[in-house]
């Protein structure tokens, strides 16, 4: 290695990734792989719809495994991996943590991935029900023998998120030429408002419309408010979603509560149960 | 004393004054807003309201490129946005707004930290205001906030006339061959008051609390506030990894990462602290610096938030 590559580079974690990709540069192009859990593969579509740059794109990868568009898929020796899905079954949790094993990075690709997404409601229902409402006619097969769909976080290391249903396709752009580059992209962490506001969007609230925006995390660049559309939540909640507050915001204008909730749950069930326990401890304290 | 304008006769002063120019006017498009609108359209123009959007976006743009990158040249790697500027003509903008531009020029066109898309926006605009007599909107405060007459023009609704004040040698010129017409501009009252003060010994009271636990750091009032001016820095490359830019976006104190710093630390992680910063920067800190407060008591950040957060009602109760 020449004196330029060995010089400490200040980038926090992308440090490792562009490690990871230099190496491989004399060698071979990085190695990537898309990969399915649970879900509606509306993720994995998203990256295959980034038709305008996605030749450009995969000229400079080397896509050894994409089940869903390729027929000779490699089982291991990736540099970066994309799960898209939920954990929901056993099988999914079985492919997830030998998938950990084999790649270097994991970027864990839409809601369902970054924050349980829909199949997670079962966090706020009774179980039992849910289940025998689906499985009960059937002779239950192992494999798909449900467990709560967590995301993947809560099992295995996740490096990079890409939130959203489906997740934007300028933002999986953004990330795959970040690690190219081997730069850690930050990951949008202002209120879906900021993006909103910044366009100078007419306040769907304002016009008494009932938008989550407050509470959701953007990086979408505030898509459905800017089409008159109300935020609900895909890219889940803020890490310090204030929700108490949000609910008021709602109330205020007149919404039902249960219709709220609802709607803060559609995509991001175990989160709000999280949220809402915290809040009860510290009401308790 | 100033001059008269008949309302029937304001298209053609503004085309005139307008000329080879762009016209900013707030018109009606949803809500109100601050457009770019040709003199052709001059219907739209509406002076009722203030729009919830201040000026600030003709001076420091939301989004707004800085440089362009091409990593490729290893000589020249970046070079600087070029600042090509039309002159401007504000029309129907208000005192607090042309005020909020008063407060940005101790940033923005400052010798240390001179923005040169500021300084060529600010020497190129015209400031055309409308008198808020009676104040636009029940969430102004701008009588208790000291404000400058600072503006080019200043126009005042008579009913069928206008009475016009100039404000600068650039105004006088412009309204030279007008009627002269002998009257008073009325001053600006608001409902809502500020009681202003030294706020140091109050930043543990407990009255910000009540305030902070409805606060949803959603960074709506930073963004519509006609003086804050924070913003954050991103470079983004084109896929060819070489050709690509950097660009500012406006950001906010309220978000929880706005203090993140390289190792990881947040020195505001609490949202209290992160809520008082903000009423601390406008009405204490920025005054200590600068000598005058960050705040035009517009009264938008009250209006844009969610919760119709207003400080003014926490200050007022410490006596
Ligand atoms: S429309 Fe929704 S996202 Fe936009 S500012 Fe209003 S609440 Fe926020
Ligand atoms: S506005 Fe909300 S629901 Fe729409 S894409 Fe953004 S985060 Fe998802
Ligand atoms: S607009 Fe209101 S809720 Fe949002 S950050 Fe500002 S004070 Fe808090
Ligand atoms: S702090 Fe509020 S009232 Fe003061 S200038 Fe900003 S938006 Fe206007
Ligand atoms: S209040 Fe916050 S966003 Fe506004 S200028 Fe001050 S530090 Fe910046």
């Amino acid at each position: 290695m020449s004196k330029m590559t060995k010089k400490k580079v200040h980038v926090r974690k992308g440090k490792k990734i562009k490690k990871i990709i230099n190496q491989k540069k004399a060698v071979s192009k990085p190695r990537i792989g898309i990969h399915s859990i649970t879900g509606c593969a509306g993720c994995q579509l998203s990256i295959y719809f980034i038709e305008d740059v996605l030749l450009d794109l995969l000229d400079k990868i080397n896509l050894v495994a994409a089940p869903m568009i390729k027929e000779q898929n490699e089982e291991e020796g990736y540099d970066v991996l994309f799960v898209e899905g939920s954990v929901s079954s056993q099988e999914d949790l079985d492919n997830l943590l030998k998938w950990r094993e084999k790649t270097k990075a994991l970027v864990a690709l839409g809601a369902c991935a970054c924050h349980g997404g829909m199949q997670s409601m079962k966090h706020l229902m009774n179980e039992k029900e849910v289940e025998s409402a689906a499985y009960a006619k059937f002779p239950s097969d192992p494999r798909v023998k449900p467990i709560t769909s967590v995301p993947l976080h809560k099992y295995v290391k996740v490096d990079f998120y890409i939130p959203g249903c489906p997740p934007d396709k300028q933002e999986i752009i953004q990330v795959l030429k970040h690690f190219l580059q081997g730069r850690r992209l930050r990951v949008y962490d202002k209120a879906v408002c900021h993006e909103c506001s910044l366009k100078e969007n007419y306040c769907l609230l304002d016009q008494g419309i009932e938008c989550l925006g407050p509470l959701i995390n953007g990086g979408c660049r505030a898509l459905c408010p800017s089409f008159n559309h109300p935020c609900t939540g895909c890219r889940g909640l803020l890490d310090d979603a204030n929700l108490e507050s949000g609910k008021q915001v709602l109330k205020d204008k007149g919404f039902d509560v249960d219709l709220i909730i609802k709607r803060m749950t559609k995509y991001n069930s175990l989160q709000f149960k999280e949220f809402e326990e915290k809040t009860n401890i510290n009401n308790k304290k | 004393m100033g001059k008269v304008l008949d309302k029937k006769r304001l298209k053609e002063f503004l085309g005139k004054v307008s000329k080879g120019k762009e016209l900013i006017a707030p018109v009606k498009r949803g809500t109100l807003r601050f457009e770019i609108i040709n003199i052709n359209y001059f219907d739209d123009i509406c002076l009722e309201g203030r729009p919830l959007f201040s000026i600030k976006k003709f001076f420091s743009p939301a989004k707004h490129d800085l440089l362009k990158l091409n990593l490729a040249d290893k000589k020249k790697p970046f070079e600087e946005e070029k600042t090509r500027f039309k002159p401007r003509v504000i029309f129907g903008a208000r005192l607090c707004d042309f005020n909020g531009l008063l407060r940005l020029d101790k940033l923005f066109n400052s010798k240390e930290y001179q923005d040169d898309y500021y300084k060529a926006a600010r020497e190129n605009t015209l400031l055309i205001g409308i008198n808020c007599v009676p104040a636009p909107s029940k969430y102004c405060f701008c009588e208790s906030m000291g404000l400058e007459k600072y503006y080019d023009l200043m126009l005042h609704d008579m009913g069928n006339k206008y009475y016009i004040e100039a404000g600068s040698p650039k105004g006088e010129a412009l309204i030279m061959t007008l009627e002269d017409y002998d009257f008073v501009m009325p001053e600006i009252k608001c409902d809502k008051k500020l009681f202003r003060k030294d706020l140091t010994q109050y930043y543990d009271n407990p009255a910000w609390n009540s305030e902070n636990d409805k606060c949803l750091s959603c960074g709506k009032c930073t963004s519509h506030c006609t003086t804050c001016l924070c913003f954050d820095v991103m470079d983004e490359l084109e896929v060819d990894l070489k050709k690509g830019k950097r660009f500012k976006e406006w950001d906010s104190c309220q978000f929880l990462n706005f203090t993140l710093v390289a190792g990881g630390a947040i020195f505001r992680k609490d949202r209290l602290s992160r809520f008082k910063h903000r009423i601390y920067h406008k009405l204490q800190y920025f005054r200590e610096k600068f000598g005058m407060d960050m705040c035009t008591g517009c009264g938008r950040c009250i209006e844009a938030c969610p919760r119709l957060i207003d400080f003014t009602e926490v200050i007022n109760k410490f006596r």
